[in-house]
């Protein structure tokens, strides 16, 4: 599938007035310009220059299903000043685009901020008594400009120490262009129990699609962190490539849900990683709704006793789209385990589980087990696994399994004799496959999910 | 009313029934004995339209020809297929499901039985059978054919699904398989075909009684 192919023109909102600062193209002078615009340390901005070096060395990867050759940096834009952003009237957004967001129920007014036309106002009310709450507990909940600023000493420590500057092509990439994201940090024996969204951040921190996040969870805390957006969620560039690092401290546990539904003309490319350490437990639950091509495997390095992860992913992989999700977690210590469970369903497009598991030398009596299931529907629709297992450690074990199937025949003919059409009864069977992950799915997320899987089957 | 009009039944070239008439009104029982592999099942299913099944002649529901509509719309018009071994299937939540096909309020010791549970998954044969009296019971149907409802099932839950089955019978007409003679006890047919090698051959409660002394040997 080439780049050339996606409609541009679908996603081309029309801007009222031309952004003062618009940083298009990947050059030393942008990067620098981001640098200066942002008022950032010398050494962020010599991290990001460092950065682009390691991006010009690096290859593309070639392993993935999606030809990543013809993607052009150039065409990009990599930063956007926040007041100065395109504002986009209701009028220009896309009727294709109306229509989803009439069809999956959202009200009016929140559809205006999904089409990116207004900022929610309401959100930014709740979100600043939240953060009252949260203050007094000593928890920090920010943006990473702010952050980078007011805590300069622990972002210099933490950003881009979990997840490496070279540890891919796209890592390189966004540690020298990355703009927004958030900072959490959860003080020791704090629990956090609301859910920390980042749904009200990304209203005020629009600019970037190379938004950062770190979250530290200290000793004995407790977190849960959710990024997304409840609908399809437009905008004008489409490259995606964000950085997560998560440090989980002895005894701490973090729960971090991601539910991405970008439009059909983005490439979501993003590196997310979590550092696990003694009795902490890491838990990633993923939805993987939209894009054009998706490749995502969050990884939990286990390098303290007892810690344990868990990825729990679901992978739609509409018409024409390639959607890669998986996982690595790394044992480094004694009685570590980990579960993936990945759930991936192709309605006319493709999609692949790419996992890694490797229990190294030492990590004595640790355990992990890996479900991915594939269900295909209609034509041209493709699964595949690539599941990658390395134990070093014999006193340790790991179970695999994986399917990949179609709803059977069988099941179809029995929901039609209880008066079901072939569509109605494919997306009650799809609704099915998905249940295990759904659960832990946000409700709204959930339930968008469900909508969405109609669409897509009506649409066979 | 259900009506087959010499109709035929071949599943990829192999021809499984040959020739069948009879009408099931509403208000009537019908028994379908015979004995196993003699085309019983194959004649539901081709009433079902069920894929493979090449069907020669008419099936007609309420005059109306359904030899080529999808099973949705057969079921749509009134017919109901409650199956010898119901499909198991995954994640899909049994309430949920009662909720999309009842056209009455879901009672609530079937609510009970399917709480927190999935379609047929993990249910004993038993309670899979009793499941598809419950689910033909929620879709109130013109016509009910019934694969094999006793199989598997002990005496007293024969007897409670006998009891829903003539409860319904004043307004449903029932085209039941069956090669026990159990049922008997509890049902007593309007009228009984008995199929052999794909052939029927048409009588009333005393073509019942002959099979239950003397078998199928003596009717061929």
């Amino acid at each position: 599938m080439k780049l050339e192919e996606i409609k541009e023109s679908n996603y081309n909102f029309k801007t009222k007035s031309t952004p003062l600062v618009e940083l298009k193209g990947l050059t030393k002078k942008n990067i620098e310009s981001i640098s200066r615009i942002k008022k950032e340390p010398g050494w962020m901005r010599e991290l990001r220059l460092k950065a682009f070096e390691v991006f010009k060395s690096k290859s593309m990867p070639d392993w993935g299903i999606a030809d990543l050759s013809d993607l052009n940096f150039d065409k990009f834009n990599y930063y956007l000043k926040p007041e100065d952003q395109p504002s986009v009237k209701w009028n220009d957004v896309p009727k294709e685009i109306k229509k989803t967001f009439e069809k999956l129920g959202i009200p009016q007014a929140e559809r205006s901020v999904l089409g990116g036309v207004i900022s929610q106002y309401e959100s930014e009310s709740i979100y600043n008594n939240l953060r009252k709450e949260l203050l007094k507990k000593g928890v920090i909940f920010t943006d990473m400009d702010t952050a980078l600023k007011e805590y300069p000493e622990i972002i210099k420590s933490h950003f881009m120490k979990c997840v490496p500057i070279n540890d891919s092509k796209f890592s390189a990439l966004h540690a020298s262009v990355w703009s927004g994201g958030a900072f959490v940090y959860i003080p020791e024996n704090v629990t956090v129990e609301l859910p920390l969204q980042s749904y009200f951040r990304m209203n005020t921190e629009r600019e970037g699609q190379f938004e950062h996040t770190i979250i530290i969870a200290d000793k004995g805390s407790k977190v849960h962190y959710l990024e997304g957006c409840s609908a399809p969620k437009y905008t004008l560039a489409s490259l995606h490539s964000a950085v997560v690092e998560i440090y989980v401290k002895e005894n701490a546990s973090v729960r971090y849900t991601t539910v991405q539904n970008w439009s059909k003309n983005v490439y979501n490319l993003n590196t997310k990683r979590a550092i696990v350490e003694k009795n902490g437990f890491v838990e990633w639950v993923g939805g993987s709704i939209g894009s054009k091509v998706s490749m995502l495997y969050p990884s939990s390095v286990l390098v303290g006793e007892n810690a344990k992860a868990s990825h729990l992913a679901i992978t739609l992989a509409s018409k024409n789209t390639l959607k890669e999700g998986g996982a690595k977690v790394i044992h480094n210590a004694k009685n570590t385990s980990s579960k993936i469970v990945s759930k991936s369903i192709s309605i006319g497009g493709e999609a692949a589980y790419r996992g890694l598991v490797r229990i190294n030398k030492g990590a004595k009596n640790s355990f992990s087990s890996v479900k991915c299931d594939g269900l295909v529907i209609g034509k041209n629709s493709k699964a595949d696994t690539f599941p990658h297992i390395e134990v070093f450690e014999k006193d340790s074990s790991i179970s695999h399994e994986a399917k990949i199937g179609r709803i059977s025949d069988e099941e179809l003919f029995y929901l039609q004799t209880r008066g079901l059409s072939v569509k109605e009864a494919t997306s009650l069977a799809v609704l099915g496959f998905m249940d295990e992950v759904m659960k832990e799915i946000p409700l709204e997320y959930a339930l968008e999910l469900n909508k969405l899987v109609e669409l897509e089957v009506q649409g066979l | 009313m259900l009506e087959l009009k010499k109709v035929s039944v071949s599943v990829k070239g192999r021809i499984l029934i040959e020739n069948a008439s009879f009408k099931v009104r509403a208000g009537e029982i019908h028994f379908l004995m015979g004995p196993n592999g003699s085309g019983k099942s194959s004649l539901a299913m081709s009433i079902a339209g069920k894929k493979d099944y090449l069907v020669e002649g008419d099936i007609l529901l309420d005059g109306k020809k359904i030899n080529n509509l999808p099973p949705d719309e057969r079921a749509k018009m009134g017919l109901f297929t409650g199956f010898q071994n119901p499909v198991e299937i995954p994640g899909v939540n049994y309430e949920t499901f009662l909720d999309r096909i009842s056209k009455k309020p879901v009672e609530k010791d079937v609510l009970s039985m399917v709480k927190n549970r999935n379609l047929n998954e993990g249910f004993s044969g038993g309670e899979k059978k009793k499941l598809e009296i419950s689910q033909m019971l929620l879709m109130n149907p013109k016509i009910a054919v019934l694969d094999e409802p006793d199989s598997g099932l002990d005496v007293d839950a024969i007897n409670r699904i006998s009891k829903s089955i003539l409860t319904q019978s004043k307004t449903t007409g029932f085209l039941i398989i069956t090669h026990y003679d159990r049922l008997l006890k509890f049902i007593e047919p309007d009228f009984v075909h008995v199929m052999i090698n794909g052939k029927i051959k048409t009588g009333r409660l005393s073509l019942a009684r002959k099979i239950q002394n003397n078998g199928f040997k003596g009717l061929k």
